[in-house]
């Protein structure tokens, strides 16, 4: 069960994501993702409640990351658990994405 | 497809609103016309109930002025017969002193001539000559007693008089005697307003007498008595038939029954606001009975409609909504009536050609996915004996796949100069997609190394390759090493992969230093290389996530530690097996004890691994 919760505020948006990002609800969030306006800059990801990332699920990241960074806007990750922080370390994500702890 | 329950009524809703509907309108027109039917009732009853009482008073009436007359005449008549002598003086006497019974006394010889009279112009007069006198002929072919109603008599039309008449007992002759309308009226009217005086119509409706004069002689509680009828054109003609009105009388609106007995009038009437206030009871009653009935109709009604209908479809929606939500082993089975039984067949016959061809269907897909991981799996390097015979090194290399085609692969080739080089990889998806980007990575990486590429520029130049026309919706995780047979060292990039272990007799580690980027994900990436040696005796295992995250019931990963558990505590090669051979042990070994921690378990992804023993010169 993934939930994903999503407001925005002018250029800038929240996403507060709860739950297991898994190949299943990944496509969930990418739809999410895919529905964000144009006009959305910066996006502050909430992640401190995600239990689990699939690479399904880091892949919707990267896209997310790599979308605001051509729009000259900027992906933060706020608070990864232990896991999540691990698998960004693993597949080197750590060092090109924005990860605040 | 969801309805919008909120604009769309229910189907058990909308039938129960058209039946109450109709139930309304039901009520509505069966109360109108049994309202109809009573009101046009109302006046029949009212002249029933009338006409009965103003009967009963016009018998009444007629017995009393019967009894009177014949009681008055039948008197004198007894007298007379005692009388021994008898002449005209003597009569007029008689009739002198009784001025409240008699107007005129003629007795009449048996040759029906009048002998004496009071009236002595009468005297010899032929009853059998007038008209109306003649009627009384009869009293002298044996009957008793005769009596007239008032009207002109055969002397003289204009006096209006009560005749009647008694025969003498020896057959000598009769006596009749007379009374003049006014007198009658009079003497009547005492004993008459006596009849009505105790009775009523209902409460309030009342009975009366009234004499030819339209003067009311009785009433019921002589509430009227002395006054004059007002409305004489509601009294019945002289036919004598009932006469029904319904008009207003005393300033009151009344239903009104009259009838002619014996020269009065007998008028009943019942004010139209008592017979209102009965039937107004008795509607309201109807009401509530029309209310009930139709009530209970409408329960009936609906019970059965749910009963039959509205149940069948909220079920066979219900076993519809669980087929779409995908359960197909689902029965729609609704037997409550013939058309339910064929709704709920074609449902799941329906159902049950739809998963013939989700059958079909699957097993097409199924075969075209097993000949993609066929075709996949062929595009592996073969392990076969090709390395048997090295003594330098030993290699075996291993592909499990899960269910799904996995993007997982590994690959190695010899480079000039005696360089082994080595490729385990894990693409971002299952599938066909992943497949066939697996193919691209893998040949894109072969095919730079064989160009010469020194190892980081190969990995830096395949991730711009790769990230065109793919722009991150895919990405590789990769660890690849050129392994100098020659040395043992080892040049490598290690690009988001899992950490290979490194083991001898001595222990186990893993090879964790500058982890970077996986391949595909970013434009710009740059990898760079990293060295380490490998030691004769020292085995490197490469391996994918389907090892480490590979999890048993309780949902727990096998993880790295227990990975590194099971490799430091591995023997070591004995004489008798060639590297290789130890190769193919460890990568078995690993296996196994995945597979005994899920222990039945679904396998989620693919379990691939790649062994590298080093000898190095001790070896040749």
């Amino acid at each position: 069960m993934l939930s994903i919760d999503y407001t925005e505020n002018g250029a800038d948006a929240k996403l507060a994501l709860e739950g297991r990002l898994d190949a299943n609800t990944s496509k969930d969030l990418k739809t999410k993702v895919g529905e964000i306006p144009e006009s959305i800059l910066n996006i502050d990801m909430d992640i401190s409640k995600l239990e689990y990332t699939s690479s399904a699920g880091l892949r919707v990241v990267l896209q997310l990351h790599n979308q605001l960074n051509q729009r000259g806007g900027k992906l933060v990750i706020s608070h990864p658990n232990e896991v999540i922080s691990e698998v960004f370390e693993d597949t080197g994500l750590s060092d090109c994405l924005n990860i605040v702890r | 497809m969801k309805y919008q329950r909120k604009k769309i009524r229910k189907i058990g809703d909308l039938i129960r609103i058209c039946l109450l509907q109709v139930i309304i309108l039901g009520c509505v027109i069966s109360h109108i016309c049994v309202l109809a039917v009573h009101i046009s009732n109302e006046n029949r009853y009212s002249y029933g109930l009338i006409g009965e009482f103003v009967d009963d008073v016009g018998r009444d009436v007629n017995e009393s002025v019967d009894e009177w007359m014949k009681d008055a005449t039948s008197r004198f008549a007894e007298y007379l017969e005692k009388l021994e002598h008898l002449n005209n003086e003597y009569v007029e006497d008689i009739v002198r002193v009784n001025p409240d019974l008699l107007s005129e006394m003629n007795i009449v010889d048996s040759n029906g001539i009048i002998k004496y009279s009071s009236v002595p112009e009468y005297v010899g007069f032929d009853m059998a000559s007038g008209e109306q006198s003649a009627e009384f002929m009869c009293l002298l072919n044996g009957e008793d007693y005769y009596q007239q109603d008032i009207r002109g008599n055969s002397y003289d039309e204009s006096i209006r008089m009560l005749y009647a008449g008694k025969a003498f007992s020896d057959g000598s002759g009769f006596v009749e005697i007379g009374i003049t309308e006014e007198k009658f009226f009079e003497g009547m009217s005492e004993i008459l307003s006596s009849v009505v005086k105790n009775r009523r119509i209902g409460l309030t409706g009342c009975l009366m007498i009234v004499d030819g004069n339209m003067d009311i002689i009785g009433s019921s509680g002589e509430m009227y008595n002395g006054r004059k009828f007002d409305a004489p054109g509601i009294l019945p003609d002289d036919d004598g038939a009932d006469k029904q009105s319904k008009t207003k009388l005393f300033g009151q609106k009344c239903y009104i029954v009259a009838t002619k007995s014996s020269e009065f009038y007998i008028v009943g009437c019942y004010p139209v606001s008592e017979a209102r206030r009965n039937y107004l009871i008795d509607r309201l009653l109807i009401f509530l009975m029309n209310a009930a009935i139709f009530s209970a109709v409408f329960l009936v009604l609906s019970f059965v409609l749910k009963r039959h209908v509205v149940h069948g479809i909220e079920n066979i929606n219900a076993s519809l909504s669980r087929i779409t939500e995908g359960d197909l082993e689902e029965k729609a089975d609704v037997r409550t009536s013939l058309e339910f039984g064929e709704l709920s067949d074609g449902i799941n016959d329906t159902v049950d050609r739809l998963k013939t061809l989700i059958a079909e269907a699957e097993s097409r897909i199924d075969e075209e996915l097993e000949t993609a991981k066929s075709i996949q799996r062929d595009s592996l390097p073969k392990v076969g004996d090709a390395f048997r015979k090295r003594t330098d090194f030993g290699l075996y290399a291993s592909m499990d796949t899960a269910k799904l085609v996995g993007g997982d692969f590994y690959d190695f080739y010899f480079l000039p100069g005696d360089i082994l080089a080595v490729t385990i990889a894990d693409v971002s998806d299952k599938g066909i997609p992943a497949a066939m980007f697996m193919m691209r990575a893998k040949s894109i990486l072969k095919g730079l190394a064989e160009e010469g590429l020194s190892i980081d520029r190969l990995v830096t130049e395949a991730n711009k390759s790769l990230w065109e026309n793919n722009e991150g919706d895919m990405f590789v995780t990769v660890w690849m090493g050129f392994i100098e047979l020659e040395t043992g060292k080892v040049r490598y990039v290690h690009a988001g992969h899992t950490c290979p272990v490194r083991f001898n007799k001595d222990g186990a580690e893993l090879v964790k230093q500058k982890r970077e980027l996986l391949v595909g994900g970013m434009p710009d990436a740059a990898y760079h290389e990293q060295e380490m040696t490998l030691k004769p005796g020292d085995t490197l295992l490469l391996y994918t996530d389907g090892v480490t995250e590979a999890v048993d019931r309780n949902k727990e990963e096998f993880g790295y530690d227990r990975l590194l558990e099971l490799l430091s505590g591995m023997p070591d090669r004995d004489e008798d097996t060639d590297p290789s051979g130890y190769c193919q042990m460890v990568c078995e070994r690993v296996h196994e004890e995945v597979m005994s921690f899920a222990e039945g378990e679904p396998q989620a992804d693919d379990i691939t691994m790649l062994c590298v023993r080093y000898e190095g010169k001790r070896g040749r």
